[in-house]
């Protein structure tokens, strides 16, 4: 039973403390200077430590202490409780994701191996709205509240197709745990093609990430928070409070890295090679969080390059568009499996 | 150890729920619909101690992660104000639900008492793995409640067709 | 399997129609009316009405399909229903193709819901299964609570809306508490199943607990005093024709599922042994809806109100072939007087509230009595039938409301299990109270000038509506061998009751443990 305890609480820091956190944490300084580089900008440079800058990474440093000296701000409400709580609301669900991804083969890089996995994903992420909309409420602030509204119903929205687009990965999969997913991504098609949900979903890969992006709140969906033009949900919220919420959307980006990893870019798999254990295991574990990374890299890349979208035309994206496509996927998975198992492919 | 869990979470469920509609949890929506998310969480914990996984997470999914959310989204919109709800009298419908709700519950907890009715359920717990997983549960709905689950598309098509008619401005 | 869908044929051709006209509507040309779309819907239900006489003429089908076997059963109980329902439905459909555009709430979607609504009541009389029920009153609840809201910009089509949502909303819960207490005594939903296994089992407080939860749930849908309270004001706020919909579809729908749940899975000796038995329950229910429906219905100014208490006290009359009927070898249903009630009424009330419709004009409408006056110097023919109507509400002669009444009493009063002779004194007495207001509506048509000029509209299909249920109401009560058959085949033969039970073997329904019971 200690053991147990043991070795589950040593994943959780292994995983979630030194993994997710410390890429959250670089996330903050790598938008900035991701965007620097995008926009032809110098980006952060500022802060140095004996002279060093190395392309001014210490901000980090220095952003964790501005967050935790500053005022902590609370604003006239009736619902101190509730707004206090909004930024733990926000953040435990993002980090909860990491419960049932496997990092590597076998248990010792997953912290939970839960028959539901994907569905846990669904499921927990679909719980990140409530620190927004609570947080919004409690802040007896009218933008906070529009804000928030937008955040619900946005949330809401693409909630819906990001579930049905994994539809089809359970389907040619036949299971909805993760690491049964992951092993099955090993194979090969026609002897040379890895079966990856990417190959045989693109259509959901493209999909899935346009809805992930939405639930992260990410440009070019970025209507909840709108920095520059529209006031967003967390108006609010000062100092570290601040800092959760916002930590919780870059944990949110490590969360749908790791999720589109594992369901579309087969996992810890690396590609034509068999078998785990020994340097092998260690090989692919790296090989997750590459893919991870790049991920990553890729919403970063999306949030610098695409404008806002108006929230007419964020909402009929959702429900006209990627909607009715994702069910269109859904369907044509079918038949092809069909045809599949009839042996006609 | 079982025991123990199971403890928490049927006195949690039960505490929460209660917190839905009794003061003072009960006395602003917004917390009232908060207690019901707890109250479903603890719910989905007693699934899962059912070995129905599939159910539990379908619980959070549905109804802590979408309706309940959109039942904050509805109360928030009409920002219901304290004073807009008057304030709280006994009247004789709540007399009688109360007696109701007592009535129901005497009656559950003699059966339990008297027939330790609860302990040996009639189905009994399930023997397989295959239990509550997504595959069992899809095979029965495909199967032996085909014709209720298709029923079920032409409700939500007719909850779509009202909702639509019911609110849209311009029809 | 091909067979097993030509006999689901009647529920796969509403539940098409519905389909198809909601689409006919999306292409319609909006500027339109949409009468057109009215027309289609009547074609189709009137298509699946010949699909149903078909199957009832061969007295009932097996399905097959042990998974179709399992929800729903096909027997002439169900098939009798299936037509009622369908009649019900055309005819509401016919009275509001008209009706909709004076009342300025024409939109498509009217025609589909009223189409779904009538699936749902089809699939409640024909469920094997207390889930496929559930599914079913859901459906036709969903649907009926929109249409009683669908003249969108009166405030009382909203209250209709609201309190017959919200109140059938908590009937839904004391529903689904009930089911999930039957699935806890006994491992199964479906009715054979549960019959079974309560056979064995003594129901003991679980019993009592379903029972009070299903009869609270019920009530509600029928309308039974004490659960009463929402009917006038829906009837008064919703489109007239619904207010026939109803009152005819959905009390059939609802009490012959309560007579299926009831009589079928609830129909042992045990549970008329409980401390609560709900024949016992219905019993002074029945006195109860009778009286107050009745006295409530002579205070009336609004002849929507009068028939909203009217058909409440038909509830009561009803509920005592409830009472009288008796479950024989575990499913078939003793006493056919129930079903040739069930069709007198709820055409008398489709028929009646047909011609109430004709009261309307320019989003408006008023039907007081004062309204009525006169009515039948400038509409001899709707007058006529509504002297129909209300002769068959009240019982008169040679109307089918005075069979159907004259059958439920003999039925009652053959019953050997329970002595039914006060209850058919009180209903007897009630009939009389009824006389009074039903005539009433008949004085202001024949024997008063109008006050003033009212508008009505003038409809071609509205007419075809009353009009044959008048003739149906006419003819049933005059030369009634034919239906007292048709009656009397719907309730003794339930071909499926030993077919389900194998059926639910051969799958994967958890078989139930015997519990312990003692």
């Amino acid at each position: 039973m200690l053991e147990l305890i043991l070795l589950s609480v040593a994943k959780v820091m292994g995983i979630v403390m030194v993994f997710v956190m410390a890429v959250a944490a670089l996330l903050t300084w790598i938008e900035r200077k991701q965007s620097a580089l995008i926009q032809n900008r110098v980006g952060p440079n500022r802060a140095s430590v004996a002279g060093l800058r190395l392309g001014g990474i210490f901000h980090l440093a220095a952003d964790a202490v501005k967050m935790l000296t500053k005022e902590d701000f609370d604003p006239e409400t009736d619902n101190p409780l509730m707004f206090r709580l909004a930024p733990f609301l926000a953040v435990v669900p993002v980090m909860l994701l990491f419960a049932v991804i496997p990092f590597g083969p076998g248990e010792h890089f997953l912290i939970s191996n839960v028959g539901v996995g994907a569905l846990f994903i669904l499921a927990v992420s679909s719980l990140g709205v409530y620190g927004s909309t609570i947080g919004a409420w409690a802040s007896n602030n009218n933008f906070a509240m529009l804000g928030s509204i937008r955040t619900t119903a946005q949330m809401i929205s693409y909630e819906v197709s990001m579930g049905l687009n994994l539809v089809g990965i359970f389907m040619i999969y036949e299971s909805v745990n993760l690491q049964d997913i992951v092993i099955e991504q090993g194979s090969l098609i026609w002897g040379w093609l890895p079966a990856w949900g990417i190959v045989l979903q693109p259509l959901a890969f493209i999909l899935f990430m346009t809805a992930s992006i939405a639930e992260t709140k990410r440009a070019p969906f970025d209507l909840p928070e709108g920095e520059s033009e529209i006031v967003g949900y967390f108006v609010e919220f000062s100092s570290m409070r601040f800092g959760l919420l916002a930590l919780s959307e870059f944990i949110g980006i490590v969360a749908v890295g790791a999720t589109a990893a594992v369901l579309f870019l087969g996992g810890w798999q690396i590609p034509w090679v068999q078998g785990t254990g020994g340097w092998l295991t260690v090989a692919q574990v790296g090989a997750m969080i590459l893919k991870t990374l790049f991920v990553v890299w890729l919403q970063m890349a999306i949030r610098w390059t695409l404008p806002r979208f108006r929230y007419d035309q964020l909402m009929r994206l959702g429900w006209q568009y990627l909607l009715p496509l994702s069910l269109l996927n859904i369907f044509i998975t079918g038949v092809v499996l069909m045809f599949v198992e009839q042996g006609r492919i | 150890m079982e025991q123990v869990i199971f403890w928490i979470l049927a006195i949690g469920t039960v505490a929460s729920s209660v917190a839905v509609i009794v003061p003072p949890m009960g006395r602003n929506p917004v917390h009232g619909a908060l207690s019901l998310v707890v109250a479903f969480f603890f719910l989905a914990g007693l699934y899962v101690m059912l070995v129905a996984h599939l159910v539990a997470v379908l619980q959070v999914l549905i109804y802590a992660g979408a309706i309940v959310v959109l039942f904050l989204f509805v109360i928030m919109l009409l920002n219901i104000q304290s004073e807009d709800l008057g304030h709280p009298r006994p009247t004789i419908s709540k007399l009688i639900g109360v007696i109701a709700v007592g009535f129901v519950s005497i009656v559950l907890i003699g059966f339990i008492l008297k027939d330790k009715g609860m302990a040996e359920p009639p189905v009994g717990l399930p023997s397989d793995s295959t239990f509550g997983t997504v595959k069992t549960v899809g095979n029965l709905l495909y199967t032996s409640y085909i014709v209720p689950f298709e029923l079920t598309s032409i409700l939500l098509l007719v909850a779509v067709i009202g909702a639509v008619i019911m609110a849209k401005r311009r029809l | 399997m091909a067979a097993d869908l030509a006999h689901l044929s009647p529920l796969l051709i509403v539940c098409c129609v519905g389909l198809g006209i909601l689409l006919l509507d999306v292409f319609a040309d909006p500027k339109q009316p949409k009468t057109f779309i009215g027309y289609v819907a009547v074609v189709g239900l009137l298509v699946a009405l010949a699909a149903t006489g078909w199957l009832f003429a061969t007295g009932g089908v097996l399905l097959t399909q042990p998974y179709f076997a399992v929800a729903l059963t096909l027997d002439p109980f169900a098939l009798f229903g299936f037509a009622l329902i369908l009649v019900v439905a055309i005819l509401t459909t016919l009275a509001s193709v008209h009706y909709l555009p004076s009342q300025r709430c024409e939109w498509g979607e009217y025609y589909s819901l009223v189409v779904f609504a009538s699936l749902g009541m089809m699939v409640m009389v024909a469920a094997a299964d207390l889930i496929t029920m559930f599914v079913g009153l859901e459906i036709m609840s969903v649907a009926i609570y929109v249409l009683a809201g669908f003249k969108r910009q009166s405030p009382f089509a909203i209250e209709a809306a609201m309190k017959y949502f919200f109140l059938g909303a908590f009937a839904t819960g004391f529903l689904l508490y009930g089911l999930a207490f039957v699935y806890g005594a006994t491992g199964s939903t479906n009715l054979n199943v549960v019959a079974e296994h309560f056979a064995k089992n003594d129901p003991g407080l679980y019993g009592i607990v379903i029972v009070i939860m299903m009869i609270v749930a019920f009530g509600f849908k029928i309308a039974a005093v004490p659960f009463h309270m929402w009917t006038p004001d829906v009837y008064e706020g919703s489109p007239s024709p619904i207010a026939g919909l109803m009152a005819g579809g959905v009390k059939t729908a609802a009490f012959l599922a309560l007579a299926r749940v009831f009589l079928t899975a609830f129909g042992g000796a045990d549970f008329e042994n409980l401390a609560i038995s709900w024949r016992e329950v219905f019993y002074w229910l029945a006195i109860l809806t009778m009286t107050v429906g009745n006295i409530l219905a002579v205070v009336q100014q609004n002849v929507k109100r009068m028939l909203a208490y009217s058909s409440i006290s038909h509830a009561g009359y009803i509920l005592i072939g409830i009472v009288a009927s008796r479950s024989v070898d575990g499913g078939a249903v003793a006493g056919s007087g129930l079903f040739f009630y069930l069709l007198a009424y709820a055409l008398s009330s489709v028929g009646a509230f047909a011609v109430v419709s004709m009261l309307g004009k320019d989003g408006e409408e008023d039907i007081t009595y004062g309204n009525l006056a006169g009515f039948a110097y400038r509409h001899g023919f709707a007058a006529l039938c509504m002297v129909i109507f209300m002769a068959s509400l009240a019982g008169i002669p040679p109307t089918a409301g005075f069979l159907g009444k004259y059958l439920v009493f003999t039925d009652a009063l053959a019953a050997t299990h329970m002595n039914l002779l006060p209850l058919v004194l009180v209903a007897v007495v009630n009939s009389m109270i009824g006389v009074y207001y039903y005539l009433k509506v008949i004085v202001f048509m024949y024997m008063r000038e109008p006050r003033r000029e009212f508008e009505t509209i003038r409809s071609v299909p509205m007419g075809i509506a009353f009009g044959l249920a008048a003739l149906v109401v006419v003819v049933c009560g005059s030369f009634p061998d034919t239906t007292i058959r048709w009656s009397a085949k719907a309730a003794t033969g339930n071909p499926s009751a030993d077919s389900a039970i194998s059926a639910a073997s051969v799958i994967d329904v958890p078989a139930p443990v015997a519990t312990t019971a003692k």
